[in-house]
């Protein structure tokens, strides 16, 4: 696999090869991305015709890259004499030093060539490989390249300049330099995305503050991230790399919204890079104790974006909270219907249980208060529009045929629900986690309802309901012979009987009777669904288990933190344990960054976990795993005021110190030691 | 009100589309937001050269409209054609924001109010219409 280098600062990136090129074909993600639009597809540097070979890459922080370079291929017979050195990074523009150092003794005169072009592919059309039909123009004014995209009122520009003179012609950019002995030449490259809007301006600079940050402010924006989150100290050296290296990229996906100046995180690189309901959603309750300020600009958001009408391209019903936006040309012409899309039936629930969750950490009263309108609505969704049989299940079917996604779930590839053999179940489809959510939500919006909404009718009510909804969950989705929960329901109400992770999710609900806790407990630890490297999104022997298939046998890391967390809630704490340690262990092999999904082959059969090719890196939810099953293992929770600790270390790791957990009792520091002998 | 908003959901076309919109939008308010609500929106809609406003003003959940000029948190500018489509369930602003279409300056909370006072789109359904065999 071709190794790729990522700088990015929210929905702002640049992804190139080891040496710093971007070569882009239409469907390969690299190239200069902002707001969904790629606006450099070809930047490739050569010296007197040869192109560069890349040494190494320092990886400075996340927005920000340095290249070490030779030109030409390597021989053990001549030594290069001139190094190539190209400090890129990110902040609104991409910018890039490129400095050419000559270690000769003679001075060399050089043509250094920059070939530049862009595709200004909508991030749908590299996804879905597709072809773009309007070309850009291109025009040379003042040294400057400007390439312009036009179709219709969808205008985009990228404008590329140099500070040292050069030849600028319609593919690139030429320097003819003169390097004296042991001496450098440099010139700094710039290149600005404008979304143009009405007359015009810049689309982003009539809504949000701050837009370009200079890296001088991101780094000191990164150094205050760094010094907020709080501070691990461990003997484990995986744990302490992957969190490390997950409050980095926490800051790195963080992008302004359009709602609010503050960031809220994205959901993953490249294909991922946009807000996203359920992404989002579970990123906060991952990191509640790590990185709090993350979550009021989301639950913000989700409430300014809430669904107020009905409308089938867009599957927005009233209540309903957005599942996914983006910006790009394919948004603005109605080819994808992400202008916001709200198919998913989870985001929904997820709100109502992230507004709870953050007040049991934050106090923050205020909030819960202000958005009970939000938070009404998306309870009275549950009832209503998800309620798509009348037998109070939240349900999903898309309206949207051409262009909606089939499952609208976590697990939102087409092939992901199924039964044991294999067959697809008709639609509507009710999976189980969902209900998981419902009940939760309903338990929890009680809460909100009796201390901040001042309406205990209405609590004592979704009490009630959750009650009622637990009990007819464990009557119909329950499958006796097999001692686990469906995967879901199929329309004639009989159930889709696959052995899937989604029973995981059911523990961290709360909605699982206790007696039968320890049967799900023990089919997640089983050799079926736990590989050794965590627990598989679906069983081995069920008839579509495929350990490379996204959704049907791979092992996600977030969806294990969820279950460790599930595991907790019903008192396996060593259990838990073995999945926090599990994915610990994975972490290194990625160099810390837990990537979106790898592969569900047995530990047994692969001595490091297997990546699977077109994961995101890094995304969102797995970045907030690390946080989360910290979380776990120390046994952190919110008791009124205070923070109560419990901590089950499992058998890898003897000492964990977490200094300054933020909540409402301001910071805490949180130990935990095995005693010798444990 | 009843007899204005049941010629719009029923699908025909009225006459002004936006002018309808703008007198429902007191009565829309009563129901679609609650006394949480506050914000001022000004709508300029473009149309042979000319630029005609439009101003909400929604205190406490109860809105009012009027034809001036006035200062607002969030303003909006756009083409009245394309304004009927909207309020006429036709079109959403979504896909218009990030072209030439609508200029979008302010406060995008004072938006989400005027978002939550739009009709359904055209020919929308309700999910539960979907489902033969429902058994509530």
């Amino acid at each position: 696999m071709k190794h790729r280098i990522s700088v990015l600062d929210g929905n702002t990136f640049v992804v190139s090869n080891s040496n710093g090129d971007i070569a882009a074909s239409h469907a390969s993600p690299e190239g200069f991305f902002s707001f969904d639009t790629r606006f450099l597809s070809t930047w490739v540097l050569t010296v007197d015709g040869q192109g560069l070979n890349g040494l190494a890459v320092d990886d400075l922080n996340y927005f920000e890259a340095k290249f070490f370079c030779v030109p030409g291929e390597p021989t053990p017979y001549v030594n290069a004499t001139l190094s190539v050195i190209r400090h890129r990074w990110v902040g609104g523009s991409f910018d890039e030093r490129l400095t050419i150092v000559n270690h000769a003794q003679e001075a060399v005169d050089l043509l250094v060539r920059l070939e530049v072009a862009s595709d200004f592919a909508d991030v749908f059309d590299v996804k879905n490989a597709v072809v773009k039909q309007f070309k850009p123009t291109i025009i040379v004014a003042d040294g400057a390249l400007h390439l312009d995209y036009r179709r219709e009122d969808f205008h985009r520009t990228a404008i590329v300049r140099s500070t040292e003179p050069s030849e600028t012609d319609e593919r690139g950019m030429s320097f003819r330099i003169r390097v004296e002995p042991q001496a450098s030449w440099s010139t700094l490259l710039r290149v600005e995305s404008v979304v143009r809007g009405m007359g015009g301006s810049d689309v982003r600079s009539s809504i949000y503050a701050e837009h370009k940050k200079a890296s001088a402010e991101l780094a000191e924006d990164l150094r205050r991230w760094f010094d907020s989150a709080p501070r691990l100290e461990t003997d484990s050296l995986a744990l302490a790399e992957t969190y490390a290296k997950s409050v980095e990229d926490l800051a790195a996906l963080r992008h302004v919204g359009m709602s609010r100046p503050t960031r809220m995180p994205s959901a993953g690189l490249p294909w991922f890079m946009a807000p996203f309901g359920r992404d989002n959603a579970i990123t906060c309750l991952q990191t509640l104790p790590f990185t709090p300020e993350l979550t009021p600009t989301m639950l913000n958001a989700f409430a300014a974006g809430q669904g107020a009408r009905l409308g089938d391209f867009r599957e927005e019903e009233p209540g309903k909270i957005a599942h996914e936006t983006r910006y790009g040309e394919s948004s603005s012409f109605e080819e994808q219907p992400h202008s916001p899309y709200y198919g998913s039936a989870d985001a929904t629930p997820l709100f109502v249980i992230l507004l709870d969750e953050y007040e049991r950490w934050s106090g923050d009263s205020t909030l819960a208060r202000h958005l009970e309108l939000e938070a009404r609505a998306a309870l009275d969704w549950i009832d209503t529009y998800a309620n798509i049989m009348g037998d109070g299940y939240i349900w999903y079917q898309r309206r949207n045929e051409a262009t909606g996604l089939e499952n609208q779930c976590w697990k939102d590839s087409w092939d992901a629900i199924s039964y044991r053999d294999g067959r697809l179940p008709g639609f509507p489809r009710a999976t189980c986690e969902l209900q998981g959510y419902a009940y939760d939500a309903k338990l929890r919006g009680a809460r909100l309802a009796r201390l901040f909404w001042h309406d205990e009718a209405y609590a004592q009510r979704l009490e009630r309901e959750a009650a009622d909804l637990k009990a007819r969950f464990n009557r119909d989705f329950w499958i006796a012979d097999g001692e686990y929960y469906a995967l879901a329901l199929d329309p004639d109400g009989e159930p889709v009987d696959a052995l899937s992770s989604n029973i995981g999710h059911l523990l961290w609900s709360g909605i699982v009777e206790e007696s039968r806790a320890a049967m799900v407990v023990d089919h997640l630890m089983g050799p079926r669904l736990f590989s050794g490297w965590g627990v598989r999104t679906l069983a081995e022997g069920e008839g579509r288990y495929n350990p490379v298939g996204y959704h049907v046998g791979t092992v996600w890391p977030f969806d294990n933190s969820i279950t460790a967390w599930g595991m907790w809630r019903y008192g396996f704490r060593s259990e838990a344990g073995r999945i926090a340690q599990a994915i610990i262990d994975a972490a290194p092999f990625f160099d810390g960054r837990l990537p979106e999904v790898f592969a569900g082959y047995s530990r047994q059969s692969t001595r490091r976990p297997v990546g699977y090719p077109t994961a995101s890196s890094p995304q969102a939810w797995s970045t907030g795993a690390p946080p989360l099953l910290l979380r776990i293992m120390l046994g952190m929770q919110p008791h009124g005021e205070e923070l109560l600790a419990d901590p089950a270390l499992p058998a890898g790791i003897q000492k964990i110190n977490l200094f300054g957990v933020l909540g409402r009792w301001g910071r805490q520091d949180v130990s935990a030691e095995r005693a010798a002998g444990d | 009100m009843a007899t204005g908003m049941a010629a719009v959901d029923a699908g025909t076309h009225p006459a002004d589309p936006t002018a309808e919109f703008f007198a429902q939008v007191p009565y829309r308010a009563r129901t679609a937001l609650t006394h949480r609500h506050n914000g001022t929106i000004l709508i300029e809609l473009l149309e042979n050269g000319r630029r005609e406003p439009w101003h909400i003003s929604v205190e406490h959940g109860q809105a009012s409209v009027s034809r001036e000029h006035r200062a607002a948190d969030c303003t909006l500018t756009l083409e009245r054609s394309l304004f009927d489509r909207i309020v006429d369930g036709e079109a959403q602003f979504g896909p218009y924001l990030f072209r030439g279409r609508v200029l979008l300056k302010g406060d995008f909370q004072a938006f989400a109010i005027l978002r939550r006072l739009l009709p359904d789109m055209k020919g929308a359904r309700d999910p539960r219409s979907l489902a033969p065999g429902r058994r509530g």
